[in-house]
């Protein structure tokens, strides 16, 4: 990767999901085989939880956010500029409010056009929203195929909204 | 300057891990106007990758896409029913010869600003035609 420039995310980090899941510790007594037996169901439904699958996922996003809010200029070797401030941070919001909604992008990238971008992808179908640097909002959706389907957004939490709910259509319709 | 293109002429372009999912280039990785390229009457797939022509830099880890000249010719409508097409345009570099752009137009203007929509329509087009050729690794 090109130079890191200095940014100051503790901001990210205060939003992060601190919360970790507690280690069972080994009983001293008897009762071994109980704790076993419980143990193995709390493993099961952490495996097979969908909440605890998109913590994952979202911890994972998170870092990436976090690594592409300290770019440096240039980053793509083509002029790039790095992500503003406010860019990473309109990203970070709308990364949270997905959380909420159990609907995660598959990858957060950085844009060449200056910004981040969330992405999502499903067989053939993509969509995207794209928060740049210039304060412009894109939202995409396209297959392998079709004409794309372009729309430009604002950063209000009406176009959050609907910004989501025009990707999900999108994304989960058969 | 080298203004024609041979019919079976590439274009190839350096990228970073992030910009390619499940094979698919993003359009994340392309940027207007005039996105750059190596073109491979001048050069080879790897010389994109070359200090030459980055401007000095290393870049470690990097991959390179490839797209047939001819398909990255695309065309987007804006909203106000203008249309912009791309085209090659050979644009050599002190140190990299084989530096090239594709440019905007939109008659009469051969240099043209697409709309906003037009612009995103574009990156997507030009995403679908490029592929990896030799893949990132960082």
């Amino acid at each position: 990767m090109p130079a890191i420039a200095s940014f100051d995310t503790a901001y990210l980090a205060k939003r992060r999901l601190t919360s970790r899941s507690r280690e069972l510790t080994a009983p001293t007594s008897s009762s071994r085989k109980v704790f076993a037996f419980f143990g193995g169901l709390i493993a099961e439904d952490r495996s097979t939880s969908k909440f605890l699958q998109v913590e994952r996922e979202y911890q994972e996003l998170w870092t990436s956010l976090e690594l592409y809010a300290n770019l440096a200029n240039n980053w793509d070797s083509y002029g790039a500029e790095k992500p503003s401030r406010a860019s990473v941070e309109a990203t970070a919001e709308i990364l949270g409010r997905l959380r909420e909604e159990l609907f995660l992008p598959n990858r957060v990238v950085p844009s060449s056009e200056g910004g981040i971008a969330v992405y999502f992808n499903k067989d053939n179908k993509t969509g995207y929203l794209e928060y740049r640097n210039s304060g412009d909002v894109i939202l995409a959706m396209y297959d392998n195929q079709n004409d794309p389907s372009i729309i430009e957004l604002t950063r209000t939490d009406a176009d959050k909204s609907k910004a989501i709910s025009l990707i999900r259509s999108y994304i989960t319709e058969d | 300057m080298v203004e024609v293109f041979d019919s079976d002429e590439f274009f190839y372009r350096r990228y970073s891990v992030a910009h390619v999912v499940n094979g698919n280039v993003l359009p994340q990785s392309i940027t207007f106007p005039k996105p750059s390229f190596n073109r491979s009457k001048f050069s080879r797939p790897e010389d994109v990758l070359h200090a030459d022509c980055c401007d000095g830099q290393e870049l470690l880890g990097w991959g390179v896409l490839e797209s047939k000249v001819s398909d990255l010719r695309v065309s987007a409508q804006s909203g106000d029913d203008r249309n912009f097409t791309t085209y090659p345009k050979h644009v050599p570099k002190q140190t990299c010869y084989a530096h090239s752009e594709l440019w905007c137009a939109s008659p009469p203007l051969e240099d043209a600003k697409p709309s906003q929509t037009a612009k995103e329509k574009l990156r997507i087009l030009l995403s679908r035609a490029l592929k990896v050729k030799i893949p990132a690794t960082s």
